[in-house]
């Protein structure tokens, strides 16, 4: 399991990347991605779960905590690559509401 | 180290003991094996026993043996210095308990060596032994202190001292520390509260959120309050306790007393799955809000479901370690195994699932991560727990005689700008004689009519909006601009009790609106439009009358209080 991120080329959006389990061993690594990250400007982060092969609920909680840390409401959060088992676990936790899920 | 020398010859006595003392041990002595034992026996602390094969009474073998079985571990090291060096002496040696030889005649920098090897094994293993107290300390610390949480949760549920026929469930005894949760009380009215969550994260901090979770829940359900106003309360004390990230997916039930009507809240967890009696096929119903915990209480959407379930029907709700079990290939169980079973097996659906989740996970020591609940619609009964005997729950509120009162309410401006003020008149409407058992119908009665009243009436927003996902957003934004507007605008509230029989409740509300055709609003709810749907077909079931009049200004209901 490793987590990496890295800055788009205008300095705008974060991605974080996430192969392998995505859990609760996951979280140290997964908030150091984006605490680095420095907000000067508006940033948007995108959490790229293509080989991301398993995620349980304090996987939800720690994009939730990433949400938090990017302003709430104003938070601008995509989660890109899903499977579509991984869409069915946002679909019922109703996750649709809070970020955009691709 | 102190170190104890079998010899039966003084002369080997010596030569040993005078080279270990050189080398700063302690030594103790022993003419044979009998006596090598009373000196072990007598001595703590002997590290170290060097000793002779061949002795008068006791032979190397038997006192190794002897002093073995007198030390609980293996904490003495005992090698043998022996001229012998055939196979068999060699395999009877290690096979008595030695752990090593040293040939005589003794070299004093091999038995030295060996010596300090050894000492480095038992320095290990006196590091080991220390670490795995600790372990043992924590493991005891931590059980006891799931004892008490246990017993907590114990206490609490058997503050209602029944419990209900109509539920049954399966959770293992460690559910609490994988954060289910699992909770019934009965209803003033006679029916039944259920509550079904699982929290996230393990152990403590999992349990440690249950507790709220239990007072807001008993508290409640013992003053016949609704569900949706459960979950509103539930969401607010968790957003505020809990860490960021950590949540509460929760179903939260009720049954009425006479098993037909099911009201339920839900959030984040499975669909619930019906079983209709003569049906081949099992009906979901999917509750699609947020778990609790997560939203602020202005953002929070605590609308609940309304379902009229035929005599004999049977509701199941469980977390996702059934439907997520995996077998040894990493399959999981499936949604649609669990249906199936449930279809096959109308009895003794828990307990044929809970085998087929242990069977399909192929390990019968795992701990069964997950919790089942299935709630029977038929009228409801409660026992008592002590001696089970049906109790009827609601007796004392239903010989409650109520004077005929009113009340009304004139909301004008800010007062239409606060969210709560649908919940500040029921808390002062529920605690009047008579009012009790009702409480949670008409908060949906009224809840759902000034809704309607303030967003459709005041602020004329049309529900269509809601239809698509950018008119959802767009719905709500223009509604938080036009209460910013809302100065001359007016929502008027007169409830009035009526003795009759059954004695009666009548609710009049009139807003300043524009109001509506009526006749063209009653068609659409009669073709069961999905504009008016979910709303009006929700009051329809709960009123007993519902007239608009005044140009659709002004509603009337009347609730029956039987």
């Amino acid at each position: 399991m490793s987590i990496s991120s890295s800055m788009s080329a205008d300095g705008k959006t974060l991605t974080i990347a996430v192969d392998g389990r995505f859990d609760a061993s996951s979280l140290d690594e997964f908030r150091s991605c984006y605490e680095g990250a420095v907000c000067e400007s508006p940033i948007s982060f995108n959490v790229d779960l293509r080989k991301a092969e398993y995620l349980d609920s304090s996987a939800l909680g720690m994009l939730l905590v990433l949400r938090d840390y990017a302003g709430g409401e104003s938070a601008t959060i995509t989660i890109s690559h899903c499977s579509p088992e991984v869409k069915k676990i946002f679909a019922i936790s109703s996750f649709e509401k809070l970020f955009t899920i691709q | 180290m102190k170190i104890l020398i079998v010899d039966d010859h003084s002369y080997n006595r010596d030569i040993l003991a005078c080279i270990l003392q050189d080398a700063g041990h302690e030594c103790l002595e022993a003419v044979n094996g009998a006596e090598a034992c009373e000196v072990f026996a007598a001595n703590s602390h002997i590290e170290f026993v060097l000793m002779d094969v061949n002795m008068p009474v006791m032979d190397g073998f038997a006192a190794t043996r002897s002093i073995r079985a007198m030390t609980e571990e293996n904490l003495v090291t005992i090698i043998f210095v022996t001229a012998l060096d055939n196979t068999e002496v060699t395999v009877k040696c290690l096979e008595s308990g030695g752990d090593d030889f040293v040939p005589k005649p003794v070299n004093e920098d091999i038995l030295l060596s060996k010596i300090a090897a050894h000492q480095r094994q038992q320095c290990t293993f006196n590091r080991l032994k220390a670490v795995n107290q600790e372990l043992v300390y924590h493991q005891s610390l931590m059980d006891r202190e799931h004892k008490i949480v246990e017993h907590v949760f114990a206490q609490g549920a058997k503050r209602n001292g029944t419990y209900c026929a109509n539920v049954r469930h399966h959770s293992s005894s460690m559910s609490l520390f994988n954060g289910d949760l699992v909770l019934t009380a009965p209803s003033p009215a006679g029916g039944v509260y259920v509550l079904i969550g699982d929290f996230t994260g393990h152990g403590l901090s999992a349990a440690i959120g249950s507790l709220p979770v239990t007072e807001i829940f008993y508290d409640y359900a013992a003053r016949q309050i609704s569900v949706s106003q459960m979950a509103r309360e539930i969401n607010n004390r968790l957003r505020n306790l809990l860490p960021m990230g950590m949540f509460f997916c929760a179903c939260i039930l009720s049954v009425d007393a006479s098993g037909k009507e099911l009201f339920f809240w839900a959030g984040g967890m499975n669909d619930l799955a019906c079983v209709l009696p003569g049906e081949t096929s099992v009906v979901t119903l999917c509750g699609d809000h947020m778990p609790l915990g997560i939203l602020e209480d202005y953002e929070f959407n605590d609308t609940s479901q309304l379902h009229n379930l035929a005599p004999g029907s049977k509701i199941y709700v469980y977390t996702d370690g059934i439907n997520e079990a995996k077998n040894s290939q990493g399959e999981e169980f499936g949604h649609d195994a669990v249906y199936a079973c449930l279809l096959e097996n109308p009895n003794d659906a828990i307990e044929k699932i809970t085998e087929a989740v242990k069977a399909f996970e192929g390990t019968s020591d795992q701990s069964d991560d997950f919790t089942l609940v299935e709630v029977t619609c038929c009228p409801v009964r409660h026992f008592a727990l002590d001696t089970g005997e049906l109790v009827d729950v609601g007796a004392k509120f239903r010989n409650v005689e109520c004077f005929p009162w009113g009340l009304s309410a004139y909301l004008a401006a800010d007062d239409l700008r606060r969210t709560d003020a649908v919940q500040q008149l029921l808390a002062f409407v529920g605690t009047i004689q008579g009012v009790e058992l009702h409480q949670d119908k008409l908060f949906m009665i009224v809840s759902e009519l000034y809704s309607n009243a303030l967003e459709h009436g005041v602020l004329g927003l049309d529900s269509a909006l809601k239809d698509t996902m950018e008119g959802f957003e767009e719905y709500y934004r223009l509604r938080e601009t036009r209460l910013q507007e809302v100065d001359n605008h007016f929502i008027e509230l007169r409830f009035q009790y009526l003795r009759s029989t059954p004695n009666q409740l009548r609710l009049t509300m009139t807003d300043s609106g524009k109001g509506f055709d009526v006749k063209s609003v009653k068609q659409d709810i009669v073709n069961n439009s999905e504009r008016y749907g979910r709303g009006m077909s929700l009051l329809q079931s709960l009123c007993n009358e519902l007239l608009y009049s005044n140009n659709g200004r002004t509603v009337t209901a009347v609730y029956h209080f039987s």
